[in-house]
């Protein structure tokens, strides 16, 4: 009996813990002092990176994005490659523009 | 070893091509992942600025989705690159800092994000460089005592020195 007093009073403190640490989460106390801000900004953003993966699995899917991060330096070669694209275009136009004006 | 805390335009020109992106990749190559943050509003802001930007036609749909992949390999899904929530207190405590300094919501949220942030280690790691091109953030953020980088104005020899050994 003894022992099965000791584990309830164990299981109860975890509890009360537990609560009170989602009552700060939810509504954290008026007289926080700016380091204690500052770390339950960085305690919940720690929580919910856990939860983020799932989040933005299903983000991505309505998005209709799949597939793999190509990495920055392919990121980057394929931006520049459509930058160089657009002015090409861009001067193409230009030209064209140019010579609508010539003949008119 | 401080902390750098990326405003969302900032965080969005490693994304997108613009003046400051060689210092931002410069930044995230050479700075540990540990000591990068932002605010998750922040995030946000940067996928607008790429929705945008596809609508413009300075990002293909094929473009689109792979820095979206980019972005969510290296911040979404990153558990080293901490995303602050803009949660009820940060931007009640924000709301002092729009009038003493005619910052605009994003920016005031960003600068207490990084005065609440700066609080978290003791002397001399305590401040927080703050990475913004926002004169008016930059200007508000030296007035309270934090450290600042714009990339789009500073080097990455200042910026090596921001970083340290």
């Amino acid at each position: 009996l003894a022992s099965k007093l000791k584990e309830l009073e164990q299981r109860l403190a975890a509890l009360e813990e537990e609560v009170t640490r989602l009552r700060q989460r939810v509504d954290p106390p008026l007289d926080e002092t700016p380091a204690e801000h500052g770390a339950r900004l960085i305690r919940e953003a720690r929580a919910d990176q856990a939860r983020s993966s799932a989040h933005m699995d299903r983000v991505f899917a309505a998005m209709g994005i799949t597939g793999e991060a190509p990495g920055i330096e392919k990121l980057r070669e394929m931006q520049r490659e459509h930058a160089e694209e657009r002015a090409r275009q861009s001067r193409k136009k230009r030209g064209r523009s140019q010579a609508r004006s010539a003949k008119s | 070893m401080s902390p750098f805390l990326l405003d969302g335009r900032v965080l969005a020109t490693r994304y997108l091509l613009g003046p400051g992106t060689d210092r931002l990749d410069h930044l995230f190559a050479l700075l540990p992942q540990k000591r990068l943050f932002c605010l998750m509003w922040s995030v946000a802001e940067v996928v607008a600025l790429l929705v945008r930007a596809r609508h413009a036609g300075r990002l293909t749909p094929t473009l689109f989705a792979a820095t979206m992949l980019q972005l969510r390999l290296e911040v979404t899904d990153n558990p080293h690159f901490d995303k602050l929530p803009a949660d009820g207190p940060l931007i009640r405590a924000s709301l002092a800092l729009l009038q003493d300094y005619r910052l605009n919501a994003s920016d005031g949220i960003a600068l207490q994000a990084a005065l609440w942030l700066a609080t978290q280690r003791p002397p001399p790691d305590n401040n927080v460089v703050l990475v913004t091109s926002t004169r008016s953030l930059l200007k508000a953020a030296r007035a309270e005592g934090l450290i600042t980088f714009n990339p789009d104005k500073q080097s990455t020899a200042d910026l090596d020195a921001l970083i340290g050994p």
